[in-house]
């Protein structure tokens, strides 16, 4: 999602990711004025029935990770904090508040002509309760309907009341869609989007499996601004496209030993939002022969597989294994999993301050890799978009040292 | 002499619960509005709350960040030395996002003590919420059930609801008592306090006493009247220093207030049942949506009050009340009544406060006259 160019990109394909978000904020715009209706959603809400429904399903969160991005998160924080909300809440939501509040989604000085009016709210806990406390702030301005899908925190396998408590209430949801914004549920257009979802996040994966190869194909810059149609457009066809050709090429760089870095010599795991303001974090990183390839918040937040064969249990447990909604037992029995899979050297949590959720047991997890792995980790204090959270100088002597401690570990 | 016992119990609430150990009670902890007390009662234990503490957190910082909170952090620093060794068990709940983390971290690191989890969901509409609502109050009495080692028996549970309607009933009274200023703020705030910390039997007989005695100590006329809201109010300091300001609180409706006893279990039909209604439709806190029925009670305690202004008392980190707080303070401003917001780490009197407060209750006195 950065627009921050500082070299070239190691898969060409990933150009046209900036593309595809333009596209998508100008749909959306469109949609709008073609007189079709628009929902405000939030991360890990139910994305193929909007799609199927012909409901556009706007994300402020990426919204606000673009103005993160412009370098003008802060702004709209300060805006928002003026008018009462506190500066220890999510950033994501504090910019999105600071737009609404000051002067508004249709500012002309925003990116893409600004944010579509919502038609209605629709938003989950399954990420975090703060999603479901934010969008009662919103509709408190719009007052237009909302919704709240529930979810309790899972170990997995999913378990069947947890997926009984999500499929009824997608089943309460469906109607009141239906009543509030003239749309129809049609069940073999709600298959054909999960399809179309699972070959996405079916390529996907695959895509961040070419990145346990050493050396690793792409790194976590570019892939952070890859991921934004895994958010958004899982249940349309857009994904498919652009996750094919990167896919392809990410294998080609891996069978010909091609790695995003030259002379690879650390590999890193990242835990948590990227800081969007900052995503040279990785870049500079990269520049010392050594690359962030795994990110849990890339691989395990949006998009998973399902089993189609029997739809709508696939379709709820996608929905709920997410790794915000695990525990943290669950946490840690993945990354001692995936650590060694995509062959770790080290691992750096983001503690971020906007996303308490994710942050959450990440202690634990540090010490159960060290334990059990002998991985070391490194604690990076930050914000996902506030840049006033982020301190340049303290982490960039604690990124050297850490690199320095994984240097004379590989000696 | 009643406040003098009070005082006692509050002056240390863990040794208060302590001596209940050693009566040869089985005492649990929990810490949200959620936990159905009546089935632990039915179950012949003690539920007693976890206040936390504003003391300096030593070990739960190797495992929680900052932000998770002064109260989760300090009830798991408490849990990790052993001040909470004297609990039978604890019930934890997905509250907030903190205080569900809690259960994993109690689970992984106080292997020895009992934690039940009460995972309800956060959204209070919709038949599907509704029943599975029912079902997680259900999984958490078979939670008891296995540790109890026995099953919930009815009648029990029948005698339970009555002592904790009881107990509602006579707060209840207390807060109009507050509201008509029959009865100090302070010498309020003590009584509902101490009830988190005793068997509900022996709370309602000491409130029969207070309640009986009320009406001696009325607050000064010229105290201007504010109404008190927020997650948690347990700062003693905090009601003096708003009367040494020129106020006194008249109304409120606190998590750790009437927001807690406000609403009844229906002593008709299934007792289980009943239960979970009660718990289901009572004043839903913070952490809870849809939040008009918050805002209801909010409106009409401060109505009962008369209250002039409002205070937020909001605990650092606690995003839910803060995300709720400027909607409170417009709506208020709309009908003409101002409000303030103060950041607490369950501490409360600080210089910045006192400027803040005292600030606050020149401009609402110079507005009323």
């Amino acid at each position: 999602m950065s627009t921050q160019t500082k070299k070239g990109r190691a898969l060409n394909s990933s150009y046209q990711a900036g593309n595809i978000l333009k596209e998508y904020w100008e749909d959306a715009a469109r949609h709008q004025a073609e007189g079709r209706p628009i929902a405000w959603v939030s991360g890990n809400v139910p994305i193929e029935l909007f799609w199927s429904m012909g409901v556009f399903p706007v994300y402020p969160e990426n919204y606000s990770a673009i103005i993160a991005s412009i370098q003008r998160a802060q702004e709209f924080c300060e805006e928002a904090e003026q008018r009462g909300f506190s500066n220890d809440l999510c950033s994501y939501s504090r910019v999105n508040l600071g737009i609404i509040l000051g002067k508004g989604i249709k500012d002309p000085g925003l990116p893409f002509g600004g944010i579509p009016r919502p038609d209605m709210l629709i938003t989950t806990r399954i990420p975090c309760l703060i999603q479901v406390k934010w969008w009662e702030a919103v509709r408190e301005f719009f007052k237009v309907p909302l919704f709240v899908v529930d979810a309790t925190m899972i170990d997995l396998p999913v378990k069947e009341h947890q997926r009984q408590h999500y499929l009824g209430q997608i089943r309460e949801l469906i109607p009141i869609m239906e009543s509030k914004l003239g749309v129809r549920f049609q069940e073999d257009k709600f298959l054909e989007a999960l399809k179309l979802s699972d070959e996405a996040a079916g390529l996907w994966l695959d895509l961040l499996d070419t990145r346990a190869a050493v050396p690793s194909p792409v790194g976590s810059r570019e892939m952070c601004g890859n991921v934004f149609p895994l958010v958004a457009m899982l249940g349309s066809s857009r994904p498919i496209a652009f996750f094919k050709q990167l896919l392809e090429e990410a294998r080609e760089c891996v069978k010909a030993g091609k790695g995003a870095v030259e002379n690879e010599k650390i590999r890193l795991g990242w835990d948590n939002i990227p800081m969007w303001y900052n995503l040279k974090f990785f870049s500079d990183v990269e520049d010392q022969n050594i690359i962030f390839t795994y990110e849990t918040y890339l691989k395990y937040v949006w998009g998973g597989r399902m089993d189609l064969s029997d739809p709508w249990t696939a379709f709820a447990n996608k929905h709920l294994d997410v790794w915000l909604n695990y525990s943290i037992d669950q946490r840690v029995r993945t990354l001692l999993s995936d650590i060694p899979k995509f062959k770790l050297d080290g691992f750096v949590f983001h503690e971020n301050h906007s996303c308490k959720r994710f942050a959450m047991g990440q202690k634990d997890a540090a010490v159960a890799i060290q334990e059990k792995l002998g991985v070391p980790s490194l604690f990076i204090h930050s914000d996902m978009a506030d840049p006033r959270a982020f301190s340049e100088g303290q982490s960039r002597v604690k990124m050297e040292a850490f690199i320095e401690l994984l240097q004379a570990k590989k000696k | 002499m009643i406040q003098a016992e009070l005082n006692e119990i509050l002056s240390d609430p863990l040794e208060s619960t302590r001596q209940l150990s050693r009566e040869g009670r089985r005492v649990i902890g929990y810490c949200d509005n959620y936990v159905p007390e009546e089935f632990i009662h039915a179950m012949g234990m003690v539920p007693v709350r976890l206040m936390g503490s504003a003391e300096h957190i030593t070990l739960a910082d190797s495992h929680l960040p900052i932000f998770a909170g002064q109260l989760s952090r300090s009830i798991f620093d408490q849990g990790l030395r052993g001040k909470l060794g004297h609990l039978a068990g604890v019930v934890l709940s997905n509250s907030s996002d903190a205080i569900r983390t809690l259960f994993d971290l109690w689970e992984r690191h106080i292997p020895g003590q009992w934690v039940g989890l009460v995972d309800v969901p956060a959204v209070l509409q919709g038949e599907t919420n509704r029943r599975v609502f029912g079902s997680a109050m259900l999984r958490f009495i078979e939670q008891l059930e296995k540790f109890g080692g026995h099953s919930l028996d009815p009648a029990e549970l029948r005698r339970s609801i009555a002592v904790y309607n009881e107990n509602r009933r006579l707060l209840k009274k207390a807060a109009s008592l507050l509201g008509s200023r029959k009865l100090n703020a302070d010498t309020y705030l003590d009584a509902v306090l101490s009830g988190f910390l005793m068997p509900k039997e022996r709370h309602n007989g000491l409130l029969l006493q207070l309640l009986e005695n009320a009406g001696t100590g009325q607050a000064g006329p010229d105290l201007l009247p504010l109404h008190i809201s927020g997650p948690l109010l347990v700062d003693r300091s905090f009601l003096p220093l708003l009367e040494q300001c020129g106020a006194t609180m008249t109304s409120e409706d606190l998590g750790t207030g009437s927001r807690y006893f406000w609403d009844e279990v229906s002593e008709t039909g299934d007792p289980v049942a009943q239960v979970i209604d009660r718990y289901w439709n009572k004043v839903p806190e913070s952490y809870k949506t849809p939040m008009e029925p918050r805002w209801l009670h909010f409106s009409a305690r401060l109505g009962t009050g008369n209250a002039k202004g409002a205070i937020f008392v909001v605990e650092r980190y606690s995003d839910e009340d803060q995300y709720d707080y400027p909607i409170f303070r417009d709506r208020l401003q709309q009908r003409g009544i101002p409000s303030l917001q103060l950041d607490a780490e369950f501490v409360l009197e600080s210089e910045q406060a006192r400027t803040r407060v005292q600030t606050f209750v020149e401009i609402v006195k110079g507005r009323v006259s």
